[in-house]
């Protein structure tokens, strides 16, 4: 069976071309490059892994095992490898990186895979594990659900309204635009803390021009209020779409 | 997240396994309904092997509470632990529904 054609990147940061990436055709399952020293390296320079998971969605077993084996996990949907911005900079700091389609994140627990990862990683204590483990959660779920699939929670009031909200996120992630948006989680750590980002592909929004609602029977609009009573710093950037949570160790 | 109905005396049981989410929404509708044909009064939320929950879960616990109240009916919550108890203590649930101890 005939290999598919891809498109080489070369890399030449380090003074010689050396093939470093390819650019992922619409038919290919996936794409596997694994943590190895880059030809054109010093001593320090490690190559950076790159793993592609199978196009149509992952689940989260192969997250897991992703995160586990390199460190990330670049999904390759509907054509694309969506790997972002954040990519080099978290793996040159031995942090972990995904970056799902919208699609995928819905479907899975992107933050439950994530978390178990980083817990074996640093040791983490069960009570500090769940706390990022539900703060990343939401912070996942806000991108998902307000930024890339642009589903307004105010259907979710009350009974008569959440038939709406249900048929709302069907259609939209049945939307193959939308469905597609990349959706970015990263973290690094160092002795004293961890920091976590969530970055989504939406319209982003402003913070202070939010509604604050603070009726204590409000049905959404909680997930903020449970990632600043689990973090200890809650950075918004990039225009809204861009939540950064500082874990204390 | 799963959930079975389990009436004991005169307390009707809602036993919920698993992971209570933002995903749940056809579980959620399925309680609803059967909670509407039922004539309890007295409901109990049985969490002890409810493992995780999120914003918009305790969200979904409101409207259930809401539901069940107008129907005449009383409901708590027997069992959170962990990562469960921590979110409703967060988000100052125990203001809001009663949380067995």
């Amino acid at each position: 069976m005939p290999l598919p054609p891809f498109s080489a990147v070369l890399c030449c940061r380090h003074g010689g071309n050396v093939v470093c990436a390819w650019a992922v055709p619409d038919d290919c399952d996936g794409l596997i490059v694994e943590r190895a020293r880059c030809p054109n390296a010093d001593s320090g320079c490690d190559a950076l892994p790159v793993v592609g998971v199978a196009s149509g969605g992952a689940d989260g077993k192969s997250l897991e095992d992703s995160l586990r084996r390199f460190g990330s996990c670049v999904e390759v949907a509907f054509g694309k490898l969506l790997s972002g911005a954040n990519m080099m900079e978290t793996l040159e700091r031995d942090g972990l990186y995904m970056a799902l389609s919208t699609a995928t994140a819905y479907s899975i627990e992107p933050a439950r895979a994530f978390c178990k990862v980083l817990s074996t990683r640093l040791g983490l204590s069960a009570a500090l594990r769940d706390s990022i483990e539900l703060a990343v959660h939401e912070a996942v779920v806000n991108g998902v659900m307000h930024g890339n699939l642009e589903v307004s929670s105010d259907e979710r009031e009350t009974f008569s309204r959440f038939q709406n909200y249900c048929d709302q996120i069907e259609l939209n992630l049945a939307d193959p635009e939308l469905r597609a948006r990349r959706i970015e989680v990263f973290g690094t750590w160092d002795e004293a803390a961890i920091m976590v980002s969530v970055v989504d592909s939406g319209a982003g929004y402003d913070l202070k021009a939010l509604a604050h609602n603070n009726n204590p029977n409000r049905k959404s609009g909680r997930g903020l209020t449970l990632i600043g009573g689990l973090s200890q710093e809650v950075t918004i950037g990039d225009g809204g779409r861009q939540l950064t949570m500082r874990f204390d160790r | 997240m799963e959930f079975k109905i389990d009436s004991r005396g005169s307390e009707t049981l809602v036993v919920c396994t698993g992971r209570m989410m933002f995903a749940d929404t056809s579980e959620f509708l399925r309680l609803s309904e059967d909670i509407k044909l039922s004539d309890g009064k007295v409901w109990v939320l049985e969490f002890s092997d409810l493992a995780f929950i999120d914003s918009a879960g305790l969200g979904m616990l409101l409207m259930i509470r809401e539901l069940i109240e107008t129907q005449s009916g009383k409901v708590s919550i027997r069992g959170a632990a962990g990562q469960v108890r921590k979110a409703l203590d967060l988000a100052k649930f125990q203001e809001l529904i009663c949380i067995e101890t």
